[in-house]
């Protein structure tokens, strides 16, 4: 039988986007299970409307906005206090186990955020997408945008002493 | 801006691992979609007493064009269909000679082992330790039942069930994968694909019985759909045809050649106004040489089959699948073998939950066997659906 069926090229796009995408699932959850739970989501989702989405001529865009509302209507799934303590501590530049380590309390630290905060520093800081923009992709105000940023950058620069302390300071400052 | 942030930030999606399994999110998707077509028929349904168990069925496409002479598809209540389910410890497929399977298959669509069915024995088939739900959509069997194929790593393996010869298909390089596409009907070639996710898939036609590997050059973005006795690439254009289509251009090509031949299949006087073509249905017709090919609704829902002529006019409808009116029930061409056409039947009423293999008798329907619901199947001639 065929595999070349009308999901042929869901297929093709899943597994050829698959760690990029799953690189966004990361960065939007912070959590290997959330991020796997958060990509399915998405691409079951895509995987129902796919012809229309593939006719859209752009998936990846389709399904990184289903990640971003899916996660908005999840529930936090962590607290704070689930962290503290976590800091490991600061050994010598270059250290690869110390930056492992920093990314692991980096990414508990951002498991932590609230979901729009999340969202906020992943299309600010990894699509690069200004603070008009990223207000236009969340459907909320610029200024909803500068606090969640601020917010997130404050929390994180407590839970990840890793991060430098200057720069965070900057964002606060905007 | 923040650059030392974003630095670390980037840095850390690196951490990611690739959580993307199209297989689930596809079965996923399928389970939602029939549940939201089901909806509104189920609400209908509480008002109604079910009586009978065997029916005759009226198919619900409309009859009367062209070549499509009233069929009528009847399934009787002649012996309880025998039920198959994956035994609690099967053996592993043994090297060497274990005869011919009947066909192949894994009891759910995620994280199930491959079973390939020998006579009544059952035996879990090796190398889907990485992935077993994509895995198992990768089975193959020859349609004498004769040649199994199976993922091995990112290779793959086609071995002689009746015998000790074994076929090893490595990739290319890495981050490739390998796998059957497509066997001729008399089970002597088959086309294997080294392919990574992407259109870059390139093709190897290889003979069975004397193992020699030819590559095949594919029609410029043409998609593989089937392979003929003579060694023929049956394909599609890609990008050129968008679903739902009534008119579908096939281009049959010999190795090597890079044009082939066009057949035009204009089906739009013997489908009904809801249907389409399915192009991921096209098979060979081993009696007839032409084509057999799935129709459906553009929900991608089987709603019969239509037998082709070589030069693609449109000599019948096959069979007319019975249409659940409350969609508890989905059809899937699986595939065809020295027995004719075999279907699956996807039931997903709450008791009554099986994926049963279906033959196709003249206008009649057999079921064959009840497998586990959303079992993944491979039948003789065909790879897993």
């Amino acid at each position: 039988m065929s595999r070349a069926d009308r999901y042929s090229g869901f297929r093709e796009f899943a597994d050829a986007n698959g760690a990029a995408l799953s690189r966004a699932a990361y960065l939007l959850t912070g959590d290997h299970q959330a991020a796997e739970d958060l990509l399915q989501e998405a691409l079951a989702r895509t995987a129902m409307h796919w012809l229309r989405v593939e006719a859209g001529g752009n998936p990846a865009a389709y399904v990184r906005k289903a990640m971003l509302n899916q996660m908005r209507s999840w529930r936090r799934r962590r607290t704070h206090g689930e962290l503290l303590g976590g800091a490991p501590d600061r050994p010598a530049r270059g250290d690869v186990a110390h930056e492992v380590a920093q990314r692991e309390v980096l990414a508990a630290a951002l498991a932590s955020l609230p979901p729009r905060q999340r969202a906020v520093l992943f299309l600010r800081y990894y699509e690069d997408l200004s603070e008009v923009e990223t207000a236009h992709r969340l459907g909320c105000a610029v200024g909803t945008v500068k606090r969640h940023s601020h917010d997130a950058l404050v929390t994180l620069r407590r839970l990840s002493p890793g991060l430098s302390n200057q720069s965070t300071t900057a964002e606060e400052a905007q | 801006m923040n650059d030392d942030f974003r630095n670390v930030y980037r840095e850390l999606a690196d951490d990611a691992r690739n959580y993307s399994d199209p297989e689930r999110a596809l079965a996923v998707g399928r389970r939602r979609r029939r549940t939201l077509l089901a909806a509104p028929a189920l609400a209908v349904a509480v008002a109604v007493v079910a009586v009978g168990t065997w029916v005759t069925v009226r198919p619900s496409v409309p009859t009367g064009t062209p070549g499509n002479q009233a069929t009528e598809v009847t399934t009787a209540a002649s012996s309880p269909v025998p039920t198959l389910s994956p035994p609690p410890t099967a053996p592993a497929l043994p090297p060497g000679a274990v005869g011919r399977a009947s066909f192949a298959y894994a009891g759910c669509r995620s994280g199930c082992p491959g079973l390939a069915v020998v006579g009544d024995r059952q035996f879990i088939i090796p190398g889907q330790e990485r992935n077993p739900g994509s895995s198992a959509m990768l089975l193959s069997l020859s349609p004498d039942g004769r040649w199994l194929g199976y993922p091995a790593g990112d290779g793959y393996v086609v071995r002689d069930l009746t015998g000790t010869r074994t076929m090893a298909f490595p990739p290319s390089e890495s981050g490739r994968r390998t796998a059957a596409w497509f066997w001729s009907a008399d089970s002597k070639r088959l086309l294997v694909s080294d392919f990574r996710e992407g259109n870059d898939n390139t093709y190897t036609l290889v003979d069975v019985l004397t193992g020699s590997r030819t590559p095949a050059v594919m029609p410029a973005a043409g998609t593989p759909l089937a392979l003929t006795n003579e060694g023929e690439i049956v394909s599609r254009a890609r990008d050129q045809q968008p679903e739902p289509v009534r008119v579908l251009t096939l281009t049959v090509s010999a190795i090597g050649d890079a044009t082939g031949r066009s057949v035009t299949i204009d089906a739009s006087a013997i489908l009904a106004q809801n249907e389409s073509l399915l192009p991921g249905s096209v098979l060979v017709d081993p009696d007839a040489g032409g084509y057999l090919l799935g129709v459906g609704t553009a929900d991608g829902i089987s709603t019969g089959v239509l037998r082709v002529a070589a030069d693609g006019r449109v000599v019948e409808r096959v069979v007319d699948l019975p249409r659940d009116t409350r969609n508890r029930e989905f059809w899937n061409v699986l595939g065809v073998n020295g027995d004719g056409l075999l279907l699956s039947r996807q039931t997903n009423d709450t008791g009554r939950q099986a994926t049963t293999v279906v033959a196709v008798t003249g206008k009649a329907l057999r079921d064959l066997v009840a497998l586990p619901h959303e079992s993944i199947v491979a039948v003789p001639g065909a790879s897993a659906r």
